[in-house]
């Protein structure tokens, strides 16, 4: 099967090739090993790298933008109203405000720690990207496929409350420290149901990458119908990951300004906006892949549209608890984390358990 | 010298310099900063011993448990803001950040 790094190095093994003819064709003293070098075997690997890298991150921001825009738009039907309305239903009105955020001045306060305000929008940026990075949309259509994928990603996602803190502390407002706390407590709090319910999956599927994970499903079934207990844990403590309503309270507009983010003014707090966005659909490709089979679906349209089409419907699921229900208390969301989903996610745990035991599958 | 020495004397020489520069920082909240660089310092160490597994341990639970921890503990004790005097509950009862 090509995958998408095979189709790459064909491509660029090609271009190189005939930007090394053109060279040897000028016949110029100066180029004359520039030729070599360019076919040489490092070179066309790293400019396939490069290519794949470039794709994903193109394919995986203009997903984000399409999140946002369903957001916006559902969000104004779910409230009776039209929504964005820029351009065809009101897609362009993202491009506008992404514009827009580009524009703007790049203002650091003056009683801030600056290189640690600068490193915690690097990290926070960085990780989601990365993150981005460990998730397959099909077995072609990957950056990375380790054995170790799942643990990777979670990895990765850990690094978010240490950025959220530093970022909150280094703005030097009391705004970003309260939110800064709010978000990593939070963050924690719902950490542990999460890699639980994640541990339950693993236990089933018997492998810590996406690919087995997803294979395991094919060949028997969905794991939303035996770990249904915790499919909900998961969605609920993602929603909670994910930092949005109803456990939106590090960045509770009314009390909080815009929470840790309150001093990001310019393309910074664009790009930390856009990462909400990826970090949701990180939970809801998570979801997916764990619960609902990933890419499997009759074979008559490509994986990647199964996938997408079932992360999409995931979201749809997040705006629609997003219209439904109002903000939780900080002591709610911490009743919530410790005694209501973690005690369910070891249920589910217990009945990943029984059924491998039992040997049931 | 072949290209994973090279990677590894970097990595291991920036570990053992953040580690220096947890104990040199005045600012208590860049020590931690400095503290979880030397962390990932010593996971890198971990890939060139071929053990991806205690890699990924080691960055799951020491920069995403145990720093978080050490900041919280700085932030819910008396510190000093960035330029300013050690935050104080005022006698008005007013919180001071």
């Amino acid at each position: 099967m090509d995958t998408l790094y095979t189709v790459l190095y064909d491509l660029s093994d090609w271009v190189l090739g005939l930007l090394a003819y053109i060279v040897d064709w000028t016949r110029l003293d100066f180029l004359s090993g520039l030729a070599d070098w360019l076919v040489s075997e490092p070179v066309v690997v790293v400019v396939a790298v490069l290519l794949q890298a470039l794709i994903y991150f193109v394919t995986l921001l203009l997903l984000g933008l399409c999140f946002i825009w369903m957001e916006r738009k559902f969000l104004g039907r779910f409230m009776d109203r039209r929504g964005t309305q820029i351009g065809v239903l009101g897609f362009f009105q993202n491009f506008a405000d992404g514009v827009k955020v580009v524009l703007k001045e790049h203002i650091v306060p003056k009683a801030a720690d600056r290189g640690l305000f600068e490193l915690a929008a690097f990290g926070i940026l960085a990780t989601s990207f990365m993150l981005l990075g460990c998730v397959p949309l099909s077995p072609q259509f990957y950056i990375i496929d380790v054995d170790l994928a799942l643990l990777l990603g979670l990895a990765i996602f850990s690094f978010a409350p240490f950025s959220i803190l530093v970022g909150g502390w280094a703005s030097n407002n009391k705004y970003t420290l309260i939110g800064g706390m709010r978000a990593a407590a939070q963050l924690i709090a719902l950490e542990i149901p999460l890699l639980l319910v994640v541990v339950s999956v693993v236990l089933m599927t018997g492998s810590l990458s996406f690919v087995g994970i997803v294979s395991w499903q094919q060949e028997h079934l969905w794991l939303a119908f035996p770990l249904f207990i915790g499919m909900l844990t998961f969605l609920v403590a993602g929603i909670g990951e994910s930092e949005r309503v109803p456990f939106d309270l590090p960045e509770a507009e009314a009390e909080l300004v815009e929470g840790w983010q309150t001093e990001y003014g310019d393309v910074r707090w664009g790009l930390i906006m856009a990462c909400d966005y990826l970090r949701a659909y990180i939970m809801c490709g998570l979801l997916t892949m764990m619960f609902l089979g990933g890419w499997d679906g009759p074979e008559f349209i490509w994986a990647e549209v199964w996938y997408l089409a079932k992360t999409f419907i995931v979201f749809f699921f997040f705006v629609w608890i997003r219209a439904a229900m109002v903000r939780i208390r900080t002591d709610q969301i911490l009743m919530l984390g410790w005694k209501k989903l973690l005690p369910l996610a070891v249920v589910n745990l217990l009945v990943a358990v029984i059924l491998k035991t039992a040997e049931v599958f | 010298m072949d290209l994973t020495t090279l990677i590894f004397l970097i990595f291991s020489g920036l570990t053992v310099g953040c580690a220096v520069m947890v104990l040199v920082s005045k600012d208590i909240v860049r020590s931690v900063v400095f503290l979880a660089a030397t962390f990932i310092g010593v996971s890198i160490v971990y890939v060139f011993l071929n053990a991806e597994y205690l890699f990924l341990i080691q960055i799951l639970v020491y920069v995403g448990a145990i720093n978080v921890l050490i900041l919280f503990g700085i932030m819910l004790t008396k510190r000093r803001m960035v330029g300013e005097e050690i935050c104080e509950t005022e006698a008005k009862g007013r919180w001071r950040p």
